[in-house]
């Protein structure tokens, strides 16, 4: 890593950031911020005080998450430009239109430029290859899920990372620990624990183990909330155990079953290639889930080395169809309107959904399907070749 | 030299690109006058049409909209808003009907650009001849006014641009000072490094 590329990849960043933006990254610290005003059990209090809040949505996060998030916003609060606290408590028709939003943003994702290095230095001490650091630092799509969409699931991703880090280098309790924190942050590294618990920890009585190490963090955290039912009617409406059963086939959830089949195949390998086999996961995610942008960035770290490979315009052309099923959704906030802190009328353009349903005879909804049907492609011609290629090379 | 050069232009297109040239380009409609503050909702009716005025603040007004409310979206009849001149003539008449209002929803209506005077009022009115009792209702303040805003068209491509020059400008006056000095001077001081590093890898 020279000191140069360090650099350069800190400026690209330090230009995006104050002038993208997604609401989440507001509505996320509107409720953590409570945090420094001694408001432990944030589902109760919002519960409580629903009618006199100027954001009156539930908290979706987990125990931890609020705690994290809020111990990062006391520490960021003393270079919050003055009118934050106007900024955080408005809602408004105006809400976008404030001339510090550039400079809250700023405040706001530095952790995220800790999170996005520390992952970057990850990367390269897993797999000890300048070009994969190199990508990870320049390449448009992580910069686009972690500075434009402005989610906090860089944190999460890093702990996971972190876990594979510490189990390479014989850290077995503080990798599972790593995946613990990442757990309690936002539950998906659940989906990587039975393959890493398969990959390194092969005994019963070593799975029993790093499974306990792994949920302390979870537990912990949710003791004090056990009985609490505002917890679980806020929890329950998160967006990723719906959307990982939406789609069925014969009433069956598509991607469960999926999941099942691929890490029954890990089981059964005798190599137990982690990387390949969250590749697949990968690819089985982006085909059978409505996901949300930001959660693209929990499988990125893992596939980088597959952008070096024969078929990786096929990996491209899956994350540009990623992209462009993102950008057929029906929402501003998701294209024009990031770019609200340079001009607060973005909000109000014309978003390419609307587009396409003024001007073409198509729908746009149809036009997603088809994308989503070309992520799907795309991930089995991409098998398919890197199956050839590596027969051949045999 | 050239790496150094390509930098700086790359950095200038960005800002260039984000500041004026997109906004220009993708923000077609403008947002000029505006009420948005609302006490009751009352129902739209032959007997009681809604009528407000505002003196435009921007010429080539090209839509309204208005906080309308459908209950259970059972009305579908006819409604009409009208805009009228200070000398009481009609100089545009958009149509909607009851099945285009949600329960409630805001209602874009937009029509081609109007030409405007400036210094004079604009009255606007809101009626219907429907006799359906699921009246279409409408948000409105104590003095009966709608909630609603205005939009127009700053024109071609330069009008655009000119437009959102002097808005940046405005926008770029009201930064936090502090911050924005701070902002400045580390992007600065990266690129000041960042160009050295380029000549001492060509040295």
């Amino acid at each position: 890593m020279t000191k140069n590329t360090i650099l350069l990849a800190l400026l690209i960043r330090l230009l995006i950031i104050p002038f993208f933006y997604h609401p989440d990254i507001k509505s996320t610290l509107f409720h953590t911020q409570y945090l420094q005003f001694g408001v432990g059990d944030i589902y109760s209090f919002v519960e409580q005080n629903k009618s006199q809040l100027p954001y009156n949505n539930i908290f979706v996060y987990l125990p931890f998450t609020y705690f994290f998030l809020g111990f990062i916003n006391i520490l960021l609060s003393p270079l919050y430009p003055s009118a934050f606290s106007s900024w955080i408590t408005d809602w408004g028709f105006f809400q976008n239109n404030n001339p510090n939003l550039p400079f809250i943003l700023l405040i706001l994702k530095l952790p995220y430029l800790i999170f996005d290095f520390g992952t970057g230095w990850l990367i390269y001490r897993l797999t000890q290859n300048k070009r994969y650091l190199n990508f990870w630092l320049f390449n448009p799509i992580s910069l686009y899920l972690i500075y434009i969409q402005g989610n906090f699931d860089i944190i999460p991703t890093f702990f996971t990372l972190a876990c594979l880090y510490f189990l390479s280098v014989k850290k077995d309790y503080l990798g599972y620990l790593s995946l613990g924190i990442g757990i309690a942050l936002k539950i998906y590294p659940i989906l990587f624990l039975p393959f890493i618990l398969l990959k390194y920890s092969p005994s019963l009585k070593k799975i029993i183990i790093s499974t306990i190490i792994t949920f302390i963090p979870l537990i912990l955290s949710l003791i004090p909330y056990i009985f609490q039912a505002n917890f679980y009617s806020s929890f329950i409406g998160s967006g990723l155990t719906q959307k990982l059963l939406e789609n069925k086939l014969f009433n069956i959830p598509v991607f469960p079953l999926l999941y099942l089949i691929i890490l029954f195949i890990f089981y059964l390998s005798k190599t137990k290639n982690l990387d390949r086999q969250l590749l697949l996961l990968f690819f089985i995610f982006v085909s059978t889930v409505n996901f949300h942008p930001q959660w693209l960035i929990w499988f990125l770290p893992f596939i980088i080395p597959y952008f070096y490979s024969k078929s990786k315009y096929l990996l491209v052309f899956v994350f540009v169809f990623s992209l462009l099923y993102v950008f057929l959704i029906n929402d501003n906030f998701l294209f024009w309107a990031h770019l609200t802190p340079v001009d607060w009328e973005f909000t109000r353009a014309t978003s390419p959904y609307n587009l396409i349903l003024l001007k073409t005879p198509l729908h746009p909804d149809v036009l997603r399907s088809v994308a989503k049907t070309l992520i799907s492609l795309f991930c089995l011609f991409f098998l398919f070749y890197e199956k050839k290629s590596t027969s051949n090379h045999r | 030299m050239k790496k150094s050069l390509l930098l700086i232009i790359v950095e200038l297109i960005y800002f260039i690109s984000i500041f004026l040239l997109l906004p220009s380009i993708v923000i077609r409609n403008r947002f000029s006058n505006y009420h948005l503050t609302s006490t009751k909702i009352i129902p739209i009716t032959p007997a009681n049409p809604i009528k407000f005025s505002f003196i435009p603040l921007h010429d080539q007004l090209n839509s309204l909209s208005f906080e309308l409310k459908n209950p259970n979206l059972i009305n579908h009849d006819r409604y009409f808003v009208q805009i009228y001149n200070n000398h009481q003539q009609l100089i545009h008449e958009v149509m909607f009907y009851g099945s285009n209002i949600g329960d409630p929803n805001r209602l874009d209506l937009k029509f081609p650009p109007l030409t405007v005077d400036l210094s004079v009022p604009l009255t606007v009115i809101i009626r219907t001849n429907s006799l359906d009792p699921n009246q279409i209702s409408i948000f409105v303040d104590e003095d009966n006014t709608p909630i609603y805003y205005s939009t127009f068209r700053p024109g071609n491509f330069v009008n655009s641009l000119t437009y959102v020059i002097n808005q940046q400008k405005n926008h770029l006056l009201s930064f936090p000072r502090f911050h924005l000095i701070i902002y400045l001077a580390i992007i600065f001081t990266l690129n000041i490094i960042i160009i050295k590093s380029f000549f001492k890898d060509h040295v």
